[in-house]
């Protein structure tokens, strides 16, 4: 996992999530996260497209569950 | 043709627990009456009805309940939420999605049919404004 984009995430889901970064791990997720909520969700999806100069698919928004998945997609989107 | 002519304004969508429940509060204190529905979309996991008054410049309001407890809509209700959503209607979907996307939004559900508009599709897109929308189809 890109230790660099990882961490940017962190930083922009505590900022979202209004907790320490040190509370964001790449396990975090809507389990254990109250504040990740569905609109939190869409909001962390526009922080992410707009910090990383990305898109995602409906279905990729679906489908992220963690900080880990946020980041290997924000990885895959740039490698492509 | 601009924004302002593309897309027309078409409801106000609300989220409730009970359709039965909630209706009469509309119709007795505001006067409105029901429009259609109510109507089950097992796409959006949703039963919906659609209220108004007939005056002039007034709005349609989309009662939304959820049909069952993983709705996304009980998802919100269990937050608190009531207006939650924006409905405009453009004549093309795919001009509409594409617009939408190059002003920063984020297409959250692409187009599929609704039972409730007789099967035209809508697809729901959420503003950097931090606004859920629904785009709907003006015609099959």
């Amino acid at each position: 996992m890109n230790e660099e984009i990882l961490a940017r995430v962190r930083r922009i889901a505590a900022t979202l999530f209004d907790v320490p970064a040190a509370k964001i791990t790449a396990e975090t997720s809507p389990a254990t996260m109250e504040a990740w909520d569905s609109v939190q969700q869409l909001n962390l999806v526009l922080e992410l497209e707009q910090s990383f100069g990305v898109k995602l698919e409906p279905e990729e928004i679906d489908e992220l569950r963690s900080i880990g998945d946020a980041v290997r997609l924000i990885e895959a989107k740039r490698v492509g | 043709m601009n924004d302002s002519e593309f897309f027309t304004f078409h409801h106000l969508g609300v989220a409730v627990r009970s359709i039965e429940k909630a209706l009469p509060s509309y119709e007795k204190l505001f006067g409105y009456r029901l429009l259609s529905g109510p109507f089950r979309d097992p796409i959006q996991r949703v039963s919906v009805c659609f209220l108004g008054r007939g005056e002039g410049g007034d709005i349609t309001i989309e009662l939304v309940e959820p049909a069952d407890e993983d709705s996304p809509v009980g998802k919100l209700l269990d937050k608190g939420a009531g207006a939650y959503h924006l409905c405009y209607e453009a004549a093309d979907m795919d001009e509409a999605l594409r617009r939408v996307a190059d002003q920063g939004c984020i297409i959250v559900a692409k187009p599929a049919p609704a039972v409730a508009f007789g099967n035209r599709r809508i697809a729901w897109f959420y503003t950097p404004a931090r606004q859920l929308i629904e785009v709907l189809e003006r015609s099959l």
